[in-house]
């Protein structure tokens, strides 16, 4: 092994505890939150935190389908849907949701996931409200009844609206058409002078004001008995944009932050009693080398840790039930090695050759389980959604970590024991210490040699 | 010291029997019962200030129109009561009159899914399972690509010991559903997808081992070094599932309500994986060639 090699090692776990100590409390030496770095062009400023899932912090999450039977033949429809993911977002933008998640689900669906949000109406009203204003102008043939226009006028040309006060200090939302939909209206207040239109929203009137007279441009006011509030919302919802299709909502939950909170607790107090069982275990079984797998262990979940705070990877129980996992799992590279290195003692070899042999005969097998343990994560990453991706990721992730710790750092750990001679006693391997001739009777072949 | 792990294979086949029989009994008998992601509806999570008996609670929800709601008692003096799919509207009205009946600080979690999404993630699962099994038999293949003509049974062998794993998970939660209620969600899917590669990868290193010591002492019988070869990797097979069982042990017992059955599920999957692959998988190819033997030896002397 290369000289420079273990202090590379070292390095990466120092990073790692410095990533994952919260930046709140230690924000030395960087005055900023996370990574700042600025090389000639390139820049990187990313924020370091770990990311918790709605049913770890709370909020509410939607699954919503569109109604394909709306879109128009031979249009397609992953193009209505990141339409429509765009309104959303848009709508969700002014609402000041951090960190909000709106993503397609297949073609026709759209996940929405509104972290803080625990009033499941309001973000039903924010996902699935239409949004759809039209001016409707009075039917000749049915008196006090409104009908659209042809073709209808619609908020569809709008320049941003915004809230401001009338004469009777009543909030009012202030709009203006733009391009023919604002000769249109100069129109509509020639052709319907003194009579009442109707400014509808989703096909409800919001109000019907008359009109006394003729506009010179595409600029109106909707007057509708508002709060600031409620002005405020209609504003958002009219400059967000209408929906270009309706959605309905299939899945929904809500999670209360406190009970998220608790999982949390639960959560941690169930990997630490994990990694205590297992290091316990360990120990008492490998003795020295199991101490050093130990070592091993932590270092394994700092960096894994420090990588799901990177990515980032956002945390929930069922991610967190994949971490802790993945912790039992990967001792497993180091028990495979370490059983080795038993057998070779037991055979006579030297320590040095039988950390050398251990660590070579049972590379193959640790392969072989990390691909497969990779290899299944990988699937239910892709046909899983939440939970299961969840689980499915911060597994990959750990078993893909884990390889590296358990293969590495063991070994470079295991060959710097070695050269102390106080640390070279058999016993502390776990093995007698004078190795016996291996017992044999007639019916048991030879064992596998070491080479 | 010689364990007879191969000579006493009926008795652990009769083991797996006495495991599998039941289990497939209430498989068979609709015992294992599917969440609200499986079958569409609303699960509530509700806590109580002073929690209500079931009863109460159940004609409560007869009064806001959910007479077919069902109420159970959990952890925490929370209760769960399952009805059919709520809209956002309506969860909401659900959550103001339980305040107001029970007190402003009665908190519910609610889970809506529909019945055509359910059909979805049914579906979607399914796959899961197709692709899995694919990649699985060519995992084996592959690991198996140098043992020559006799590949097949082990990887037959392999793959019988996988089944035998999710028909012991299976069978434990279609007990566990016909008499606890306990339902299967898309984590108990990934649970028992996650054993499997955990089992065929358990299997795979004894497989190893035998092929190695078979090639260091040709001509040996087979049954011996397998024999032998179990015994060479019993410690590694039995503490690698030991960590495994230590960690999920504490999620089990301390992670919290939500992953106590998926951490259940994996906990009997790893037992089930590291049993079939000491004492099932090897027996397996160990029977085939007996049979194999005997029918050849049956053809070298015809029946007078």
């Amino acid at each position: 092994m290369n000289r420079a090699f273990p202090w590379l090692v070292g390095l990466v776990f120092v990073l790692s505890v410095f990533v994952d100590i919260p930046k709140h409390q230690f924000s030395f030496p960087f005055n900023c939150p996370g990574i700042c770095l600025r090389i000639g062009d390139f820049s990187v400023n990313q924020e370091i935190k770990t990311h918790l899932g709605l049913d770890l912090q709370g909020g509410t999450q939607l699954v919503l389908q569109m109604k394909t039977e709306e879109i128009p033949a031979g249009q397609s429809v992953a193009d209505y849907n990141e339409r429509a993911r765009k309104v959303i977002d848009r709508r969700i933008n002014g609402l000041g949701v951090s960190e909000p998640v709106i993503q397609a689900i297949g073609q026709d669906k759209i996940l929405l996931q509104l972290p803080g949000i625990d009033d499941i109406q309001q973000a039903n009203e924010i996902a699935t409200r239409q949004a759809k204003l039209e001016i409707k102008i009075p039917d000749k043939d049915n008196p006090g009844q409104y009908k659209s226009m042809t073709p209808p006028l619609t908020g569809e040309h709008l320049n941003p609206t915004y809230v401001s006060f009338d004469n009777a200090n009543q909030p009012v939302v202030n709009f203006e058409f733009t391009g023919p939909d604002s000769d249109r209206w100069v129109q509509l207040s020639k052709d319907f002078l003194r009579q009442p239109v109707q400014i509808t929203l989703d096909g409800t009137e919001i109000s019907a004001p008359t009109i006394d007279t003729v506009f010179t441009s595409g600029k109106g006011i909707i007057q509708g008995r508002f709060t600031v509030e409620s002005a405020k919302q209609l504003s958002l919802l009219i400059n967000s944009g209408a929906l270009p299709v309706s959605l309905q909502v299939i899945q929904s939950s809500r999670v209360e932050p406190t009970l998220g909170r608790d999982s949390v607790n639960k959560s941690l107090v169930a990997g630490a009693m994990g990694l205590l069982l297992v290091a316990f275990f360990m120990v008492a079984y490998y003795r020295l080398p199991g101490a050093l797998a130990v070592f091993a262990l932590l270092y394994y979940t700092a960096l894994t840790y420090a990588v799901f705070r990177l990515i980032p990877v956002t945390l929930t129980l069922a991610g967190i039930a994949g971490f802790i996992l993945s912790i039992g799992m990967a001792v497993d590279a180091n028990v495979l090695t370490f059983e080795r290195l038993k057998e070779e003692l037991r055979s006579g070899k030297s320590l040095r050759v039988a950390v050398e042999e251990g660590r070579k005969r049972a590379f193959p097998s640790i392969l072989y389980s990390n691909l497969a343990t990779i290899m299944s994560a990988a699937i239910l990453f892709y046909f899983g959604t939440g939970t299961v991706k969840g689980f499915a990721l911060t597994l990959g992730i750990g078993v893909a970590v884990s390889f590296f710790t358990a293969v590495v750092v063991t070994q470079m750990l295991l060959h710097g024991a070695i050269e102390f001679a106080s640390l070279r006693r058999r016993a502390l391997y776990g093995v007698e210490e004078r190795a016996p001739e291996s017992p044999r009777d007639g019916r048991e072949p030879r064992p596998a040699p070491a080479v | 010291m010689l364990f007879h792990f191969v000579e006493r294979k009926w008795w652990y086949f009769l083991l797996s029997g006495l495991l599998i029989v039941p289990g497939v009994f209430f498989l068979a008998i609709g015992g294992l019962k599917p969440g609200i992601e499986f079958k569409g509806g609303t699960l509530l999570d509700i806590t109580f200030a002073t929690t209500p008996s079931s009863t109460e609670l159940h004609d409560f929800f007869g009064g806001l129109g959910h007479p077919e709601a069902t109420v159970q008692g959990v952890a925490g003096g929370r209760m769960e009561v399952r009805t059919t799919e709520m809209l956002p509207k309506e969860l909401g009205e659900t959550e103001a009159a339980l305040k107001e009946r029970y007190g402003q600080d009665t908190r519910m979690d609610s889970s809506v899914v529909s019945p055509s999404f359910s059909a979805e993630l049914i579906q979607n699962a399914v796959k899961a399972i197709a692709v899995a099994s694919v990649l699985i038999v060519l995992l084996i293949a592959w690991a198996f690509r140098n043992f020559g003509w006799g590949a097949f049974r082990y990887g037959l062998a392999a793959i019988v010991s996988l089944l035998h794993d999710a028909a012991v998970v299976l069978g434990i939660f279609a007990i566990l559903g016909y008499f606890l209620h306990v339902e299967v969600d898309s984590l108990f899917v990934t649970a028992v997808l996650t054993i499997i590669g955990f089992s065929v990868h358990d299997t795979i290193v004894v497989f190893d081992r035998i092929r190695e010591n078979l090639r260091l002492n040709p001509g040996e019988a087979l049954n011996p070094v397998i024999n032998f070869s179990i015994m060479q990797t019993l410690a590694r097979s039995v503490i690698t599932s030991l960590t495994v069982v230590f960690t999920l042990l504490a999620l089990f017992l301390f992670g919290g309500y939500s992953v106590r059955n998926f951490a259940l599920a994996l906990l009997i999957g790893i037992v089930s994986g590291t049993y079939s692959s000491i004492f099932n998988a090897s027996q397996i190819v160990s029977l085939w060639q007996e049979v194999e033997d005997r029918l050849r030896h049956r053809a070298l002397t015809p029946a007078s």
